[in-house]
């Protein structure tokens, strides 16, 4: 058969194209957006410091020298200097022990370091005992120095405590917080916001109705009232259980409002109706069109809901509502720095601050890295 | 051609966006004249560059770049201006749209602002260009209204965006580019949007109007029909360059760039009963705007395409007449002699 | 053309009708109905194309959508003659009842974009009316969605692209191909070239009429551009809120159209060959369909209004062969 005239613009591309051209036209939505998620910079800046943050938590106990509940005589210590200089001659990088005098006026505690004798720092030294992940023992640590000085990269606080171990420790608590509070919230926010776009008319009705109403009530209020209920006598792993609960209650809300519109809107699309013209069933819709087309719209909330989680642990935490010492969150850490003289005889304690601010940060830039990339009607 | 006339010059506009896939010259070497008082068709495809064309006349042009060119404006009040260096955003551009050009838009329901009623989104343009007070405006914009045949003005102005139909809307649209008076109109495809019988209307009142009150437009449309109704003279435009200009009858008559003999060729006509016969049709589809075909950029659709001369060389612009040119290899006479 | 003496029917719409409750006030009360499809009846013989042509909101595209079974009508019968099971009465017909006929009658859509899913490959988009009836055996599946692209103008190598890749007359020949891979009986169009390039328009145009001649198709061709209903169809409708207001062979509305508002729309199409005559023009906009007005819902545009035309709405007679117009009188009007 004659190819027919209109037909001779679409012949197969020639060999001669570049494979790029190729791999562009048969990249699927999820490459497409990688793509252009990479041209975020800040995102990019902010995954790699997620990165990095949850590789230290996973690692958290090899990777800190101590354990975060040894008290130790160094009460309130500054950070401790690494040198390389031992008596003007470069060595491998090492500690002074620390003097501890007592200004007898004040009561105030200051430190000497001892130059005569240098520790160095040795790596993969034997330390404290710990549970890797609850279940490997072992006592190995990263790095240390001999057990009669110490090394405390941030400092100690009131107990002598090394605030470099409590803080990755505290990361730990506070990063993942977020992430099971988000996943609870999750489910709440698409079963029900989906269930709400679905069926629509009353369902739909009373789903907005409730959704409002808890949106009204003053988050510190609730948190406060819902955190009296948890009781004084529960475990660790228990209040930290139910405060994932307390946060995710409130935050399931947004979601939910977001899974409901963003359906309601792909129901109008028009490949929803094709799909339905073609005979696909209405479950075979929901599955293969509707949650592939809400999934990066869900990913890109998901990712702005986990800082509120952060915060709001922090909140809560630091108000003494939340988690209770003995347990380590970046927020119990900071109810050390509660007062003002604290932060000016010891600033240090507010390097758990800026961690907070850091990795709020840091899901901020990736969230907006991928509704950007998401969002491919922009361009 | 006599330049005492004309009221707009564009010489080798060149008009670029770089984009993080590459760069697309959206208007690559377009050159014209609009005189008073005419009426300049502009038709194209997609990608043809004639919006850009008219958004860069405005210097609205962002975030696309004037690369090169000019854009001269006669202006009754400011004399000869050179638009192309002008501060997009400084004092006298902002003096020269809406006063002295005026621009109305495909869509008029986003170019109207949802929270305010015609009355006072056409009487604040009054207010701001022609110094008058709030109630003089006022009367000023029912009067305007009434001009372009909007039933009830009294009634309008006080009436949201959202309240009247998308016809009655694009009157309003009209009103408001013309309550200034201004020299010239660009009028980018403002009936695409509406039923054929609304389109009618409003190409009637934008006839009349442009006829009593003397003002040059610009029309850009994609609808040859549309733009012959309306038009004194058409440019047809491709992948940013123009390949055929020549006063409307003349053209539609008997056209000679392939490309608009093409495209008069792939419309159905109202009057001609098909029985059965094909369409002439162009092959392919229009290229993609990073990579635009060398030499003529027709040349890969083009029926009539010279090898070793098209894939080449650029056309020029070829004078057929004195009020004709088409930038095409077959009218060169270098290359006919050639032959 | 179709000969009269082969004619077979495929499709019988009668008395269609589609009601849309218009809400206001505080509690949702229903203030009153958008008869948007009114009483719509036609039949739709094999291997012709009917067109359905009128101005936005004459519900010609809600009629196609009500064939289709997107929507359940208010109320009417749709009746399909299939070639294998006889006549079926498709309104009371459930989902899943539908679901093995879909095959048989599919759908072309107007967007090119938003009617292909962005996240499915071509293969998967095409596939989709044939997964959806049982895939059945993968070669044999992957033949069918090669042919049926190869037929569509598009190369088989493409079937691992994405739509971003095509442009929108591309995507509209994978549209078509969709449409097409079941091979089915019935295809209903809906304005499926309004929102492409005038040179792309016209090989749209010709590839649906090429299909049409090799799988023996039949069209439901909605439009609202009476130059691309003229070169399409065999036999066409004119709609007006909702209601055919004239129904005939292609040529015979053309040359002479028997309803004032046919040969208002006739007269006002913008063309290269001929000014519009501006006393020729429509007036006014198009009647709204939750007020409508008395007698004919066109008389307030009508220039050959009467007083009977302000009371009474006319019905549709039978003024020639299988030519209908639904006026009080019989004028003479001028065609094309």
């Amino acid at each position: 058969m004659k190819t027919p005239t209109f037909f001779r613009g679409f012949h197969k591309p020639k060999n001669s194209e570049p494979n790029k051209f190729n791999a562009l036209h048969s990249a699927s939505q999820w490459a497409l957006i990688w793509a252009k998620f990479k041209d975020h910079k800040l995102a990019i800046v902010g995954l790699y410091l997620l990165v990095f943050f949850y590789v230290c938590i996973l690692f958290a106990p090899i990777i800190t020298p101590y354990d975060a509940w040894e008290d130790s005589k160094y009460i309130y210590a500054p950070p401790s200097k690494i040198h390389i200089f031992h008596e003007g001659k470069l060595s491998r990088p090492f500690v002074y022990q620390q003097d501890i005098m007592l200004n007898t006026e004040t009561f105030e505690r200051t430190f000497k370091p001892d130059k005569s004798k240098p520790y160095p720092v040795r790596f993969f030294v034997k330390g404290a005992e710990y549970r890797w992940l609850g279940l490997v023992k072992g006592n190995i640590h990263l790095f240390g120095v001999d057990p009669q000085t110490s090394i405390n990269l941030m400092g100690t606080d009131v107990l002598g405590r090394d605030c470099f171990s409590r803080n990755i420790s505290g990361l730990q608590i506070s990063l993942t917080v977020g992430l099971l509070g988000v996943f609870i919230a999750f489910i709440l926010g698409s079963v029900i916001g989906g269930i709400a776009g679905y069926y629509g008319g009353i369902i739909d009705n009373i789903v907005q109705r409730l959704v409002e109403f808890i949106s009204c009530i003053p988050t510190i209020p609730m948190w406060m009232a819902l955190s009296a209920v948890i009781p004084q006598d529960w475990g660790n792993l228990k209040v930290y259980f139910a405060i994932t609960v307390i946060l995710a209650l409130r935050s399931w809300t947004g979601l939910s409002r977001q899974v409901r519109s963003k359906l309601l809107q792909l129901r109008e699309e028009e490949y929803i109706v094709a799909a339905k013209v073609c005979g696909t069933s209405g479950w075979k819709i929901i599955t293969t069109h509707l949650l592939p087309g809400f999934m990066s719209y869900l990913i890109v909330s998901l990712t702005l809901e986990i800082p509120k989680m952060i915060l709001g642990e922090t909140t809560l935490s630091f108000l003494g509502l939340g988690l209770r010492a003995p347990t380590v969150s970046l927020g119990v850490l900071l109810q050390d720095a509660q007062n003002l003289a604290a932060i000016s005889a010891y600033p240090w304690l507010l390097i758990s601050a800026l961690l907070v601010v850091v990795a709020v940060l840091a899901f901020n830039f990736v969230g907006d890295g991928i509704r950007d990339a998401a969002d491919h009607y922009k361009n | 051609m006599t330049t005492e006339n004309n009221l707009l010059e564009v010489k080798d506009l060149k008009v670029e966006f770089k984009l993080r896939q590459g760069t697309v010259t959206a208007v690559n070497g377009v050159s014209f004249q609009l005189k008073k008082g005419k009426v300049l068709g502009v038709v194209g495809e997609s990608g043809s560059g004639k919006s850009v064309t008219a958004r860069t006349l405005l210097r609205i042009e962002a975030p696309g770049i004037i690369t090169s060119g000019e854009i001269n404006f006669f202006s009754p009040k400011h004399g000869e201006l050179a638009i192309q260096k002008l501060n997009t955003t400084g004092e006298l551009i902002r003096s020269i749209r809406w006063k002295e050009i005026a621009m109305i838009f495909q869509e008029p329901m986003t170019s109207f602002g949802p929270m305010h009623t015609f009355g006072n989104q056409i009487s604040e343009v009054l207010i701001l260009h022609e110094k008058v007070n709030k109630a003089d405006a006022l009367q000023m914009v029912i009067e305007s209204l009434r001009s372009v045949g909007m039933p009830r003005p009294e009634k309008v102005i006080n009436q949201y965006p959202h309240q009247i139909s998308g016809g009655q809307r694009q009157r309003a649209m009209i009103a408001m580019a013309l309550a200034c008076n201004p020299e010239m109109l660009i009028a980018d495809e403002p009936t695409t949007a509406l039923d054929v019988s609304t389109e009618a209307q409003i190409l009637e009142v934008l006839a009349e109007r442009q006829k009593t009150l003397n003002t040059a437009i610009l029309y850009i449309s994609h609808n040859l029909g549309v733009v012959s109704n309306i038009a004194d003279e058409v440019m047809v435009m491709y992948l940013g360059q123009i390949v055929e200009h020549a006063p409307v009858d003349e053209l539609f008559r008997a056209p000679k760039h392939p490309y608009t003999v093409a495209l008069l060729n792939s419309i159905p006509r109202i009057d001609k009963a098909y029985h059965g016969q094909k369409l002439e049709v162009l092959s392919g589809g229009i290229p993609d705007p990073y990579n635009h075909p060398p030499g003529c950029k027709f040349h890969p659709r083009c029926p009539k395409v010279i090898k070793g001369v098209c894939d080449k060389i650029q056309p020029l612009q070829h004078a057929v007449s004195e009020t004709w040119s088409v930038a095409c290899h077959l009218y060169s006479t270098s290359i006919n002699s050639e032959k | 053309m179709m000969e009269p003496t082969k004619k077979e029917l495929l499709l019988e719409v009668v008395d269609l009708c589609m009601y849309f409750p218009v809400q206001g006030g505080f509690f949702d009360k229903t203030k009153g109905l958008v008869k948007a499809v009114d009483g719509v009846s036609f039949k739709l013989y094999k291997g012709v194309t009917f067109g359905l042509v009128g101005e936005s909101g004459c519900g010609k595209t809600t009629t196609g959508r009500l064939i289709m079974k997107v929507m359940n009508p208010t109320s009417g019968s749709i009746t399909f003659y299939d070639n294998e099971l006889g006549p079926i009465e498709l309104v009371p017909l459930s989902n899943r009842q539908m679901r093995p006929l879909r095959k048989k009658i599919q759908m072309v859509f107007q967007d090119p974009y938003s009617s292909l899913d962005p996240r499915m490959t071509i293969q998967q988009i095409v596939g989709e009316p044939l997964r959806a009836s049982g895939r059945g055996d993968l070669n044999d599946y992957k033949n069918k969605i090669a042919e049926i692209l190869q037929k569509s103008g598009l190369s088989p190598d493409y079937m691992d692209r994405y739509p971003h890749a095509f442009s929108g007359g591309q995507r509209q020949r994978i549209g078509i191909a969709r449409a097409l891979v079941t091979q089915p009986q019935l295809v209903v169009a809906d304005e499926p070239v309004s929102s492409l390039d005038v040179s792309v328009q016209a090989q749209i145009l010709n590839l649906l009429k090429e299909l049409q001649q090799s799988f023996e198709l039949t069209y439901l061709f909605i439009a609202h551009d009476l130059s691309v209903i003229r070169y399409m169809c065999d036999t066409l409708a004119v709609m007006y809120v909702g209601r055919i207001v004239e129904m005939g062979r292609s040529e015979d509305i053309f040359n002479h159209p028997a309803h004032p508002y046919t040969e208002g729309l006739l007269s006002i199409i913008p063309r290269t060959s001929t000014k519009t005559k501006p006393e020729k023009m429509l007036k006014g906009g198009i009647a709204d369909a939750s007020d409508l007005p008395s007698g004919c819902y066109f008389h307030p545009r009508c220039p050959y209004a009467q007083e009977i035309c302000k009371t009474e709405y006319p019905a549709l007679r039978d003024i020639g062969t299988e030519h209908q117009v639904a006026c009080h009188f019989d004028l003479d009007l001028k065609g094309i």
